[in-house]
Order: structure tokens, then C-alpha cells, then sequence
């Protein structure tokens, strides 16, 4: 008698592992990988699953974007060739190792010519070093920590980095609250943590005083502890850098437990959407920082740049409302991906991120008037380093003051 | 088994193992690492495997000792700048450590309690890590350097990797395969199906449950390492408590006594969700969740299970031709009838 051996279930599992996997793997050029002349390559790894599916909208907002483009023909680069965007997108569920993954399998089987967009601050820090070998641009990628530990040569962000937002906050103090006794409530992260760090920077001088400070982890189910100790040490001045659901939690409670401090809340939790959990009318006077154009805004009703993305909606139907500011964000990311594409003198991913690196006030049709593109690698490698604040008027945000420009004067992180 | 068959698997196993460290040449390098990535799998599973299969305790925390394995490689490697491969046996070792703290409460709960006791486990030890951030660094993550590959492999450090996993990997099995060959083996499959003769036949079983406990960890801790190093890269966000469900999964698909079930079912939990979300992107977890449907239905005991069934039923339908008699009376399959079915069959594959 004689049972399935070992080896031969392995050797059949082997087989089909083979079979599916190995088929199409590595046919692209060493010499400029993931671009011929009527197509270039672009690899996107987001979580379209898990806790933080939201932020999967991010690729949505590329689609969207990158599809009105090529029917429209295609982009038309420096070298004066035209080509198509071929965009493949990955879920990795905002797990860091299956980002590494998703990154390896883009660059070795998909064969891309870039990364784009990759969301959250962790992710990007696990595929620094290998894009880095690789000599592959991590471009645009959604996290507000510019400065990651490896890789940096290779990659760059978009939205602003968080020191900015700091020392924008700081500015509007120093300006209109100059006495001002802060309270903060942040997200005890890289990110909280930078804001924190750069923001006691930029009072650094003034008689702006921070008189209490309240970690929050992203998974509290409540932040009622912390806001009572913030309220207890008798602050005037509210700043809010956490998640979207704790903000509003902040926010409601600043506003219900009578404590009614002058409230900003970091761009990362402002959304009105995600304000509205706190009750709009709670959130009256809240201020923050934005970079993109309010689309349901009266000064944006003739505006071109709202009207092509309202117009690329209105034909695409996406599986996002319109609204959506983390699918807006990617339609912007697409956006300064077609202008890198086009300033590219040459097909390589070293022309990319040189013009990456050195973008010199490119205008997105979705940034507002006033905001634009400038780095100037090594030095400035934050593509946006200007911020205008709007003030929450119990229904839509409206400007408060100009735009607050820090261009290549961000401050670096720690 | 008969000489016959120990020739057959000593046979079926050298050739596994020879495939298996070819694999790595063959393969483009990021299939190399999903390669790694299905053998630490393999490990937590073959833990998993010896508790769950061979000792009737239902541990939901693999997850959890994954983690601690990876954090105490992450940490010796990135604060004390130990080589990461003289990590690995203080991984196996804190993680052992504490999979004896954490059986001590099998010691007193069984079945459904200690499944949510571990459980607890799973959810518990990612929020420590964040809490811990001084050490753990929390949600940024512990980078660090990847061990330095050997002059031969210097152009493909991933296959070095693999290797490396590889080997931990068959260090497992032959741990696994001393252990439930010897009296270890047989006190602990005493204690599986009858707890109370076993005591009266003089097992430990004290003694036994805790042996359980801390091999499978020690196995899921050298598994977390060797994550660890393979990524060079550690985040809490790894290790979310569905990390230990999928390990369960991937015992269960591939049938939880079954050594070489262990491989199949790490591969079915790295390869098939990928392959569903590649299918469909919007429909992926759907699709997925079908898939686990479908293979619980048409293997019971686990993908190991479907040849041995199907050789089996064959067998059966020939005899049956002759004797037609038999055929009424011939069960499905073995279907049994302890409080978590699956539990009581066969012994290693």
C-alpha cells in the first residue's frame, strides 16, 4: 500500500505556486525600466482594505485623475514623446510588510517605472531602503513626515509636512493671540510628535506660552480624560492633531463642557465630514490650514481647476463623493504627477525625481490661489510650504487672511 | 507505520527539502521573499499546530508571540546593534518565556475559555507595544539593518534570506517530529484525548501542557524573528490581532496535524488573499471568504486530508464493487466526535 507522499503534495502545490506566479515575470528593459515611448509604468500601494480603508480613496482620486488624462491622449513629456499613464494599484491593508510586498512585487513583476502616492508614514519608512537600492522614485507620498530614516534620495512628499502647519499655527497666534496659553491634544505618533516638536519650536521667543499637553493613541474611544486635564490647566487656546474621529471628539468637547477655547484643528482631522460627528454648531469658530480649494466654496463655483475635477467626476462616477477630501488629495497627487511627467527631459527615473526635486512653482488646478509647487532638493524637498487658514462658520469653511507662505523655510523635523 | 512507508516519506521529505533550496534560483527575488515569508509562516503554524493538533489546547495568541519574537530581534538589533541572526535564539527563548506565562492559565481553562484568553493575548500585545514607545518606537517602527549575506550570495541577499528561513524552518520540524515521537509526544496526545486516564496513567500533565506551550511559542518567536529580519523592518501595525486568526486559518486550511500541512497552509494564507485581490480588487475579502468556505467544506481535516480521503474513498469504491454490502455502511470521512471536531485524527504526515 502506499499513501500521497510529502513530496508530492508539495511538488503539486510547487507546480501551481509556478504555474500562476512566475509567468510574467521581469520582462521589462534595464535601461529605463516601466517606460517605453508610449506608456510609462506607475505602481500605487494603499490600504483598500483593513482599518483604515478610507485612505484607499487616495488611488481612487489618482484613477480618476489619470484616466481623464489618457483620454485625453496621453501626457506630453520634455523629451516630446506622449504617453499613456499605466497605473496598477495594490492593497496592502496599511500593514508596512505586505507595503514592502506590494513595493518588491510593482518594481520585479509589474515592472513600474514609478511609486506614487503611497499612504502612511510607517509604509513608506519599510520601502526607503529597497526603492533606494533600486534607484526607484517613491513619488508624492501621501504622509505629512517628510524625513524618513533611509531612502530619502529617492523619494518625496506632497502634502505639506506638519512643521509647516506648526509654525503657521504658531504665526496666526503670534499675530492675533499673542498672549496666548496653549492646550494641545495630539496624536502620540511620528506625526503628533513632529507637530508637537515644531511647534515649541516656533513659539520659541514669543509670549506664547504651551501649557499642557495630552498624548491620544489613534485606537482611544474617547479623549474625555485628556480634554479635561487640557481644560483643568486653564489654557485659552485649543490645538487639535489627531485622527479625524478624535478631533471631533476634541472639538465636541471643548465646545460642550463650556470650556470654549479658540480651537485650531491640524488639516489631517478638519474635514467638515469629519467634523460633523461633533455637531456642526459645535464646531463654529474652528480654525484650520488647507492647502486644496473648499469645491462647495461660492470663490470656487467659476474656479477651472474645480470645475475640470467636478467635470472628471461627473463623467468617471467614482466610488467617492465628490467631497471627499482624501480622494481630492489624489486627484492632486495625479495632478503633480503629470506635471514631474512633463518637465522629464529624459525617460529615466533619475530626470524624474531631478525634476522632482527641483519643481519650481508649478500650479494644480485644485491648490489654492497662491499655493504652488517649489522644492529645491537637497535643501526644500516639501513641495508645499504654504498654507492659508479658514475658519469653520458653523456650515462651510471660510478664508481667514491670506495664504502664510514658508516656502524653503520649513523647519526639519527633530 | 510500516518500513515501507518510512522509506517513502524519508524519500518524499529529502526531495521537499531539495526543492524547497532550489526554489530560490528559479524564482524572481520578491517571490523569494514571499517564499521566506510562507516558511516563517510555516513556523508559527507548526507551533500552533503542536498545541492546537497534538494537545487539544486552543491558543488564538501565535499573532501575539509573532510579535514578541519580532520585537525582541527589532530591539536587540536596532538599540543594542547585535547582529540580527544572534538575535534569533534570544527570540525563540523570551518568546518560550513567556508562552509558559501565558499557558499557565491553560493549566485551569479549556477549550473556548482559554481560546478567549489568548485571544485577549492577541489584542493586548500590540497596544503594549504602542504604549512601550521608548523602546518599541510605536507606530513609526524599528528599522535596521539587514544581515550581511555570505560572498557567494552578495548579488541576491533575499535568497540568503530564505535560506536562512528555510533552515529555522527544518529546525522546527525535526524539534516538532523528536517531540511527538517520543514519550513527549505520547503524554501529550494522552492529555488530548482523555485528560482525566492520562493523570491516572502518571502523565504529568501539568508538566505537558506547559512543554506545549512553550515549544509552540519558542517556534512562533523564532518565526518572529526571522520576520523581522527578512523585513528589516518592524511596525505594530503587523501584528494587529487578525494576525492571529489568519495563523489559525492557515493551521486549520492545511490541517492541524499535519507537519507538511503547516507549509501548504502558509502558503494558501500569503498567496490566496493576494491572489483574489489581484482577481478583484473591490471584491478581494469577498472572494477570499468563499474560498475559505469552499476548502472547510471539501476538507474537513485540512488540505493534507483531501489526497488521503480521496486514496481512501478509491480504495473503498473498489472493495465495494466486490462487496456491495460494504457500501451503506461506509462512513464519509472521519468524522469526529470531540467538542472541536478535527481535533482527533491521525498522526503526522
Amino acid at each position: 500500500m502506499k499513501t500521497p507522499s510529502i513530496a508530492r503534495c508539495a511538488l503539486l502545490g510547487l507546480a501551481a505556486v509556478l504555474a500562476t506566479q512566475a509567468g510574467p515575470a521581469l520582462a521589462a528593459d534595464a535601461a529605463s525600466p516601466g517606460i517605453t515611448d508610449t506608456t510609462v509604468k506607475i505602481g500605487v500601494s494603499t490600504p483598500v482594505t483593513g482599518p483604515v480603508a478610507a485612505v484607499g480613496l487616495i488611488a481612487e482620486g489618482i484613477k480618476l485623475r489619470v484616466n481623464a488624462v489618457n483620454a485625453a491622449g496621453g501626457v506630453k513629456m520634455a523629451d516630446g514623446k506622449t504617453r499613456k499613464i499605466e497605473l496598477t494599484v495594490l492593497d496592502d491593508g496599511i500593514d508596512p510588510q505586505r507595503t514592502l510586498n506590494n513595493a518588491r512585487k510593482l518594481v520585479e513583476q509589474t515592472g513600474v517605472f514609478a511609486l506614487l502616492g503611497t499612504a502612511g508614514t510607517p509604509n513608506n519608512q519599510a520601502i526607503g531602503r529597497y526603492l533606494a537600492q533600486k534607484k526607484v522614485p517613491d513619488l508624492f507620498m501621501y504622509s505629512s513626515v517628510h524625513e524618513l530614516g533611509e531612502g530619502q534620495e529617492w523619494m518625496i512628499g506632497l502634502v505639506p509636512s506638519l512643521t509647516t502647519e506648526a509654525a503657521v499655527f504658531a504665526e496666526h497666534l503670534k499675530m492675533n493671540k499673542p498672549l496666548a496659553k496653549v492646550a494641545m491634544l495630539y496624536l502620540n505618533t511620528e506625526t503628533g510628535q513632529t507637530f508637537l516638536a515644531a511647534f515649541r519650536g516656533a513659539i520659541e521667543g514669543s509670549r506664547i506660552q504651551l501649557v499642557a499637553m495630552q498624548p491620544v493613541t489613534a485606537i482611544d474611544p474617547t479623549v474625555d480624560t485628556q480634554m479635561s486635564s487640557l481644560k483643568a490647566s486653564g489654557a485659552d487656546t485649543l490645538i487639535i492633531v489627531t485622527a479625524p474621529r478624535q478631533g471631533a471628539q476634541g472639538v465636541r468637547f471643548a465646545a460642550e463642557s463650556g470650556w470654549h477655547p479658540a480651537t485650531m484643528v491640524s488639516f489631517i482631522a478638519s474635514s467638515v465630514a469629519a467634523l460633523r460627528p461633533a455637531g456642526l454648531a459645535n464646531a463654529k469658530g474652528v480654525i484650520t490650514s488647507m492647502f486644496s480649494k473648499p469645491i462647495d466654496a461660492p470663490a470656487s463655483a467659476k474656479d477651472p481647476g474645480v470645475l475640470r475635477y467636478l467635470a472628471d467626476h461627473e463623467a468617471a462616477k467614482p466610488r467617492f463623493e465628490k467631497e471627499d477630501v482624501i480622494a481630492q488629495t489624489g486627484y492632486l497627487t495625479a495632478d503633480a504627477l503629470v506635471h514631474v511627467l512633463e518637465k522629464m527631459k529624459q525617460p529615466t527615473r533619475e530626470a524624474m525625481m531631478q525634476a522632482a526635486q527641483h519643481l519650481d512653482k508649478a500650479e494644480l488646478g485644485l491648490l489654492l490661489p497662491g499655493i504652488q509647487l517649489t522644492t529645491n532638493a537637497p535643501g526644500d524637498v516639501y513641495p508645499i510650504e504654504t498654507l492659508q487658514l479658514f475658519q469653520f462658520d458653523g456650515e462651510r469653511y471660510k478664508p481667514l487672511g491670506g495664504p502664510i507662505s514658508f516656502e524653503g523655510k520649513t523647519p526639519k523635523h527633530n | 507505520m510500516t518500513d515501507r512507508n518510512k522509506v517513502a516519506s524519508l524519500w518524499g521529505g529529502a526531495v521537499c527539502i531539495g526543492v524547497a533550496a532550489l526554489l530560490p534560483f528559479m524564482l524572481p527575488g520578491y517571490l523569494v521573499l514571499q517564499g521566506a515569508l510562507v516558511l516563517v509562516y510555516a513556523m508559527a503554524i507548526l507551533g500552533l499546530n503542536l498545541l492546537l493538533g497534538f494537545s487539544g489546547q486552543v491558543c488564538l495568541a501565535q499573532g501575539a508571540f509573532l510579535a514578541c519574537g519580532a520585537y525582541t530581534s527589532g530591539m536587540l538589533c536596532a538599540h543594542w546593534g547585535l547582529d540580527p541572526l544572534a538575535t534569533l535564539p534570544a527570540a525563540a527563548v523570551v518568546t518560550a518565556g513567556i508562552g509558559i506565562v501565558v499557558g499557565l492559565p491553560a493549566l485551569r481553562l479549556g477549550g473556548l475559555q482559554l481560546a478567549i484568553v489568548t485571544f485577549g493575548i492577541a489584542l493586548l500585545v500590540p497596544q503594549l507595544i504602542l504604549k512601550f514607545d521608548r523602546y518599541t518606537k510605536g507606530v513609526t517602527g524599528l528599522s535596521f539593518d539587514p544581515p550581511v549575506p555570505p560572498a557567494l550570495l552578495a548579488e541576491r541577499p533575499e535568497t540568503w534570506l530564505y535560506l536562512l528561513c528555510l533552515a529555522a524552518a527544518l529546525l522546527c520540524v525535526c524539534v516538532m517530529l523528536r517531540l511527538l515521537r517520543g514519550d513527549t509526544g505520547r503524554a501529550l496526545r494522552a492529555l488530548r484525548d482523555n485528560p482525566l486516564i492520562a493523570e491516572s496513567l502518571g502523565v504529568n500533565l501539568t508538566r505537558a501542557r506547559l512543554t506545549a506551550f512553550a515549544v509552540s511559542a519558542a517556534f512562533a518567536g523564532l518565526a518572529g524573528g526571522l520576520y523581522a529580519v527578512v523585513n528589516a523592518y518592524i511596525s505594530p501595525q503587523s501584528f494587529v490581532a487578525a494576525k492571529s486568526i489568519e495563523i489559525l486559518i492557515g493551521a486549520i486550511v492545511g490541517g492541524i496535524t499535519s507537519i507538511s500541512g503547516a507549509f501548504l497552509g502558509a502558503a494558501f494564507i500569503v498567496f490566496v488573499p493576494e491572489w483574489t485581490a489581484e482577481w478583484n480588487p473591490a471584491l478581494g475579502g469577498l472572494i477570499y471568504g468563499a474560498c475559505l468556505i469552499v476548502v472547510m467544506l471539501l476538507a474537513r481535516t485540512g488540505l493534507m486530508g483531501v489526497p488521503k480521503a480521496l486514496l481512501q474513498r478509491l480504495r473503498r469504491g473498489r472493495s465495494a464493487c466486490t462487496r456491495p454490502s460494504m457500501r451503506r455502511s461506509a462512513p464519509p470521512s472521519p468524522t469526529p466526535s470531540a467538542s472541536i471536531p478535527t481535533l482527533r485524527q491521525g498522526d503526522t504526515a
